[in-house]
């Protein structure tokens, strides 16, 4: 036997574990397991309750479910071995070192978590710990693309509590961009000008769409003209766009005019206000709160 | 005359000021995504749900479905003008659309387009009003066991109209499903597949799957290819086409429109399936099938019809059934639940005020996107000509920012990025995500029917079969099923999607 489509391989694997993986955990280890564990001192939990056809319990549906997948996982991965679409073993680059390293330091984060009342450095320490496991977990697969720009969504969302909004959004911009990077002067020197001015944009929305009250729509309301607040972010926003566009064209970064800063800082902008959220919804750190 | 007591009413919110103002956003910002290739509606929708928590439920409801037509009159600008498809449901379009601006006539291309998705959007718009209300009456008679049979037929038909192997759809759907099942059970306040972590114990958010699985995943594969881009835009000059292009075209914009309604109410269906069938069925009909795939006028105006007139009456089983038919509708599903709407037939008598002014908007949609896109056209013209690297960090910036604000918590935002990893593992192994969505969706929601319909009948499971709507549904499901088993339909199935 030999195996002509990797893709329906894979695929064949990655079903059979899901469905098994779900199925045992609904099911539980078997009860000597349990009995066995509790003589060397460790707590095992059982699976969900089964229940029967007419009082279904917790695990009933996801057992059932967890069966099929693994049996059409398998009729997928026989597939892969009669398929006549060859693809080759090798679908994406997998460095399965790596995902033993963020699995064992992800264990170790995992085991070691500190309490509240830990001193700060010991935080730090162990978010970065995790941050690092994740990191490796990511690495793993795929291209440089994949895991550059998804440790930036990571990172985001971990900085942006103690650094703010503000930082964490120019943090994104720029780690993210890495993949897409041009390694030239100009490029270098505008990234962070670029990352500035998506922070820009943020703030402008987040300031603005707490304004419902503001002295500054009073001023305007005064003359006769009843703005809302989203249209004078709009306004400033494109606004903003147009001041832009003219420095773009005057610097010449390569392969980008004035007219696509110009476009992009609409496109922006509209996106910003069809995310006006009255103050985005929930409170959010605009400036870093670690020196408070 | 109901029907125009109802649609006045709806015509009475849909155009007060602040929903006017709710659609134009939501119509601008799907003509972006649309134009954007790289960020659909799944996408967007997703990112702007946690937006909608402070909104009306009709205006949100209004800005998210401007969003998913809007895209549909978006992607084939793209797709005429550069050979992308903005959106998969044009796919199809720059078969013949490419080709007519190759020949110098993108304006005439884009002009028909345009003016047939305006055509399907006013007769869907019609259906809607039309079909919605008997619908919703028969589906009030739905007992557990009816909505436990119609979500398999939903999920069956779901898998059958996907991409690319059928038995890789269906077992994307019980993934789906398994993945909905995490968090709480509600009868037994079991968390199940927690893990401990007490964020899952709500259940895995489905924003995160969405935006994961659809947003980034897109934006990596997008950066591993290389831009090779030759964009028409000098060319584009008359947009409206000739009264000779209007005598070729107004039959494939009628047939267009009548398959693509069709076709969106039917579960699975939407805006993607009927730009394929409408371009296949223009081909068997026209007289000068040779023409195609050269720039025929007939081949850009029946799938542009064709999938606006889906994407609009793909809302018709959403609103009766409170079923989605497509990931799109899932989510919108979601917008609803967020707002504590339950989706279902009751929304109509109860929520007179949403259901018909949601309706109306559609007409008002339309008609803006008709008259902004044709002067616009320049504009979304240019934005396609900014470089993928500068455009991608700050759609990313707005994924990342929506995602976290659901809950103000970082763990949302690994949980996405984790769903990014394992939507580029989809992409790599041609898995399509858009069943394990719906699955993902309807999962609480099949066990919830499945439980009541057995506890219904002593845990007899025959009453799948005893109850004749049920039995119909669950029959249909087979024959669909059967039918694309059947090997003459299934070569005739991959060619219609190799050809695309």
């Amino acid at each position: 036997m030999k195996i002509t489509n990797g893709k329906d391989f894979w695929a064949g694997v990655m079903f059979i574990a899901f469905g098994l993986g779900f199925l045992l955990l609904a099911i539980g280890p078997p009860a000597f397991l349990v009995e066995l564990a509790k003589q060397f001192d460790y707590k095992l939990e059982y699976g969900y309750s089964m229940g029967n056809a007419v009082r279904m319990g917790p695990a009933y549906f996801p057992t059932v479910l967890g069966g099929i997948l693994a049996v059409l996982g398998a009729a997928v991965l026989f597939r892969g071995f009669v398929s006549k679409i060859s693809n080759p073993l090798a679908v994406f680059p997998f460095r399965g070192w790596l995902i033993v390293g963020g699995l064992v330091l992800g264990m170790i984060a995992f085991y070691t978590q500190p309490t509240r009342d830990a001193a700060m450095f010991a935080q730090i320490a162990h978010a970065l710990l995790a941050g690092v496991a994740i990191l490796l977990l990511f690495a793993a697969f795929g291209e440089r693309s994949l895991w550059v720009v998804l440790f930036a969504v990571v990172l985001f969302g971990y900085v942006l509590k103690p650094l703010g909004l503000v930082l964490a959004v120019f943090v994104l911009t720029i780690v993210s961009a890495v993949p897409g990077f041009i390694w030239t002067r100009k490029d270098f020197q505008m990234l962070p000008a670029y990352a500035a001015v998506g922070v820009l944009f943020t703030y402008l929305t987040l300031v603005v769409s707490s304004w419902i009250q503001h002295p500054v729509l009073a001023v305007f309301g005064a003359v006769g003209l009843n703005l809302p607040p989203v249209l004078v972010l709009l306004l400033l926003e494109i606004g903003l766009g147009g001041v832009l566009a003219f420095f773009a064209g005057r610097y010449k970064w390569p392969q980008i005019t004035a007219g696509h800063v110009a476009v992009l800082s609409f496109a922006l902008a509209v996106f910003s206000v069809a995310s006006f959220v009255h103050g985005l919804g929930l409170p959010m750190n605009v400036w870093p709160s670690l020196w408070e | 005359m109901e029907l125009f007591h109802n649609l006045a009413i709806g015509f009475q919110v849909a155009l007060s000021f602040q929903n006017i103002f709710y659609c134009l956003m939501g119509c601008l910002l799907g003509t972006l995504i649309g134009v954007l290739p790289g960020i659909g509606p799944v996408a967007t929708i997703a990112m702007l749900l946690p937006v909608t928590f402070t909104l009306n439920p009709t205006s949100a409801l209004i800005m998210l479905a401007g969003i998913y037509y809007g895209a549909q009159y978006g992607g084939s600008t793209t797709a005429i003008l550069v050979n992308i498809p903005g959106e998969s449901s044009s796919v199809v379009t720059c078969l013949d659309g490419y080709q007519m601006a190759r020949q110098g006539r993108a304006g005439p291309a884009l002009g028909i387009a345009a003016i047939g998705s305006f055509f399907a959007g006013c007769v869907a718009t019609v259906i809607i009003a039309l079909f919605a209300p008997p619908l919703a009456e028969v589906a009030l008679k739905f007992g557990p066991a009816e909505y436990f049979s119609l979500m398999v037929l939903g999920l069956i038909a779901a898998t059958v109209l996907a991409h690319g192997s059928l038995i890789k759809a269906i077992a994307m759907v019980i993934l789906g499903l398994l993945l909905g099942l995490v968090g709480t059970d509600v009868n037994s306040g079991v968390a199940r597949y927690s893990f401990g972590v007490s964020e899952l114990s709500d259940g895995i958010g489905f924003v995160s799957v969405a935006m994961g699985v659809f947003g980034f995943a897109e934006i990596i594969a997008n950066l591993e290819q290389k831009e090779q881009r030759e964009i028409f835009t000098k060319k584009v000059s008359n947009l409206l086409p000739s009264l000779q292009d209007f005598k070729d075209s107004w039959a494939s914009i009628l047939r267009g429109t009548a398959l693509g309604s069709f076709l969106g109410i039917l579960p699975g269906g939407g805006a993607l399936l009927a730009s394929f069938a409408a371009y296949t069925l223009e081909k068997k009909v026209s007289r000068n099938s040779a023409n195609f795939g050269k720039g025929a006028i007939q081949g850009v105006a029946a799938p542009e019809s064709a999938n606006n007139a889906g994407a609009q009456t793909s809302f018709i089983p959403l609103l009766t059934l409170g079923i989605p038919s497509n990931p799109v509708m899932a989510l919108m599903i979601g917008a609803m639940m967020i707002q504590g709407i339950a989706p279902g037939p009751q929304v109509m008598t109860e929520r007179p005020q949403l259901f018909w002014g949601m309706i109306a908007s559609m007409w008002v949609g339309n008609l803006m996107l008709v008259v902004l896109n044709l002067p616009l056209i320049g504009m979304w013209i240019k934005l396609l000509m900014v470089p993928y690297r500068i455009l991608y960090p700050a759609i990313l910036v707005f994924c990342c920012i929506g995602v976290y604000s659901i809950s103000n918590s970082p763990f949302d935002v690994m949980q996405t990025a984790a769903f990014g990893v394992v939507g580029y593992i989809f992409v790599k192994l041609e898995c399509e995500p858009a069943p394990l969505i719906l699955g993902f969706i309807l999962g609480p929601l099949m066990e919830e029917n499945l439980r009541r319909a057995m506890l219904l009948s002593r845990g007899d499971p025959l009453v799948f079969f005893q109850r004749p709507i049920s039995l119909t549904m669950l029959l249909i499901a087979g024959l669909l099923l059967a039918v694309v088993v059947a090997p003459t339909v299934r070569k005739k199935r991959e060619e219609a999607f190799v050809e695309a």
